[in-house]
């Protein structure tokens, strides 16, 4: 099982805000920060997050820790990010089903997993492997992609549902993932949300994305669109009330423009609630 | 394909590795686009990001390279290949990159770009104050050894580039540098990063404290001056005003 933790909405942490949140302290309900961007330092930025932890809920999102890859893990991101999680008590800890890590080196991408037994496998008693270092649960967030591998035998979500269960962690729904891969490949949204287990989903990304035509790019840029809106609301019908986090992370605007976007996904889950209410 | 002869094949694909002899459409599937189309997603986003990462720690180099910036980046990251987890050690090889490839006030630059970037993370600690000397045994202040803070770095360059990056950040042309060896010391005061061209004695100086020389050692690099004595207390009273030192271990 997975525990859910009520935080309601929240933004990410960007250095662009530092000033705005420590003098200011906006009215959210959590706050994202990247792990990396914190792990084994010290000055500026640390001193933000610790301040701003003690305002508010922190939850720490990775992007290194290459949970899918075949290259062991690095020691120093393990010791590093461990010591960061004592200090900050996130009240969640997440990363991506991905792999961005071979022989020793880094593309520092979120590289798609191939869907098969043998990589479901591996990734459990990884996730099972660091869940222990740890000492608590993590999230696993969907990636959008734009490829697939012919070797595939499982869908997106059953791998990440089957991930979930077996190695006991949760799962981080990111619903702008969901529409950019579907798009992408040509499989339907609504069936990846039918198929993910409800009691796993612990937390909800929205995003912006660049629709090119043929392919659809996650920018973390811009508005979230309206089909995203659309589908955010049918994941807040089957999954109910869990925290969002609006991801903009390119051109980032004024913190009142993200927090405008916050509180309409806050005004869309209120909106899909009410429809559900008999 | 196995799940590391998939990632090995990707990985390299990815990167653009020379070398590499598998074809996209072995390991990536196709549809509306090509397996290469899918690829080249994410090699050309690959470069985009070596690229932003070396600009934002480097925006003067990166400046005063212009148009050379991205064959230079390029050719920097086949030959250094990330091997940190964190996008943001990327550069850490840059300066050196440059050293073995444009030796001159450009690579010094880079140093000292990369130098701010690494005080101004460092991990932190609480520096010591003078008084930390001030109880101490005059018999024993000489075989006492200073611990300067994480955040102090300090490099000998072969240009003295503080006037180079005066220049860049005003928006003005490069001036001509003379070659001339300069120590450079680089450390971080509360949240700021500051720079400061140092006497060669006081290089040396600090340079063996950080080596776990004594005071007193460490003292004799200024035996040259007028006032040995002096310049030494000089020295080690702005290390302390400074906020650089850490402890003093007697």
């Amino acid at each position: 099982m997975f525990s859910r933790v009520k935080l309601g909405h929240g933004v990410g942490l960007r250095t662009k805000h530092y000033a705005q949140f420590l003098e200011e302290r906006p009215e959210v309900g959590w706050v994202e920060a990247i792990s990396e961007n914190f792990m084994g330092i010290g000055g500026r930025p640390l001193a933000v997050l610790e301040k701003v932890r003690r305002d508010r809920p922190v939850v720490l999102h990775g992007v290194g820790l290459s949970i899918g890859a075949v290259a062991p893990f690095d020691p120093t991101y393990l010791r590093d990010w461990k010591e960061l999680i004592g200090r900050i008590e996130p009240a969640m800890v997440s990363d991506h089903l991905c792999w961005g890590a071979h022989g020793g080196r880094y593309v520092h991408d979120l590289l798609p997993m191939p869907f098969t037994e043998e990589a479901l496998e591996h990734t459990v008693r990884r996730v099972e492997q660091v869940q222990e270092l740890l000492g608590r649960q993590i999230l696993i967030e969907n990636v959008s992609s734009y490829l697939t591998y012919p070797s595939s035998t499982i869908s997106e979500w059953d791998f990440l549902s089957q991930l979930a269960r077996r190695a006991d962690c949760g799962i981080l729904l990111d619903v702008n993932n969901i529409y950019v891969s579907a798009r992408n490949h040509g499989f339907s949204a609504d069936d990846y949300l039918e198929g993910v287990p409800v009691d796993r989903v612990a937390q909800y990304h929205l995003a912006g994305h660049w629709d090119r035509g043929d392919l659809l790019i996650d920018t973390h840029e811009g508005h979230v669109s309206d089909p995203v809106w659309a589908l955010y609301r049918k994941a807040v019908r089957r999954f109910g009330e869990v925290p969002t986090l609006i991801e903009w992370d390119e051109g980032v605007p004024e913190l009142e423009v993200l927090l405008a976007e916050s509180a309409k996904a806050a005004q869309v889950e209120r909106d899909a609630r009410a429809e559900q209410r008999p | 394909m196995n799940l590391a002869e998939i990632q090995a094949a990707l990985f390299s694909l990815v990167r653009g590795d020379r070398e590499t002899k598998v074809a996209p459409e072995e390991v990536v599937g196709g549809g509306s686009l090509s397996p290469a189309q899918r690829v080249h997603v994410y090699a050309g986003m690959y470069v985009a990001r070596t690229q932003d990462a070396i600009r934002e720690d480097f925006p003067k180099v990166s400046q005063l390279l212009g148009e050379a910036f991205a064959p230079t980046v390029a050719a920097y990251v086949e030959g250094y290949p990330s091997t940190h987890f964190s996008l943001s050690m990327l550069g850490r090889q840059f300066p050196q990159y440059l050293r073995e490839t444009a030796p001159g006030p450009l690579a010094d630059l880079a140093q000292l770009e990369w130098m701010h970037c690494e005080v101004f993370v460092a991990r932190d600690c609480e520096p010591a104050t003078a008084r930390a000397l001030a109880g101490i045994d005059p018999e024993r202040f000489a075989g006492a050894k200073l611990q300067f803070i994480p955040a102090l770095q300090l490099a000998w360059l072969t240009h003295d580039v503080r006037a180079l990056w005066r220049a860049v950040e005003a928006g003005e042309p490069a001036p001509e540098l003379k070659p001339g060896k300069t120590p450079l010391l680089v450390w971080r005061k509360e949240h700021e990063v500051f720079h400061v061209a140092l006497e060669p004695d006081e290089a040396l100086a600090i340079e063996a404290l950080q080596r776990g020389e004594s005071l007193g050692a460490a003292c004799e690099a200024f035996a040259e001056r007028a006032d040995p004595a002096a310049a030494a207390f000089t020295a080690i009273g702005s290390w302390f005003s400074e906020s650089m030192v850490a402890r003093v271990l007697l």
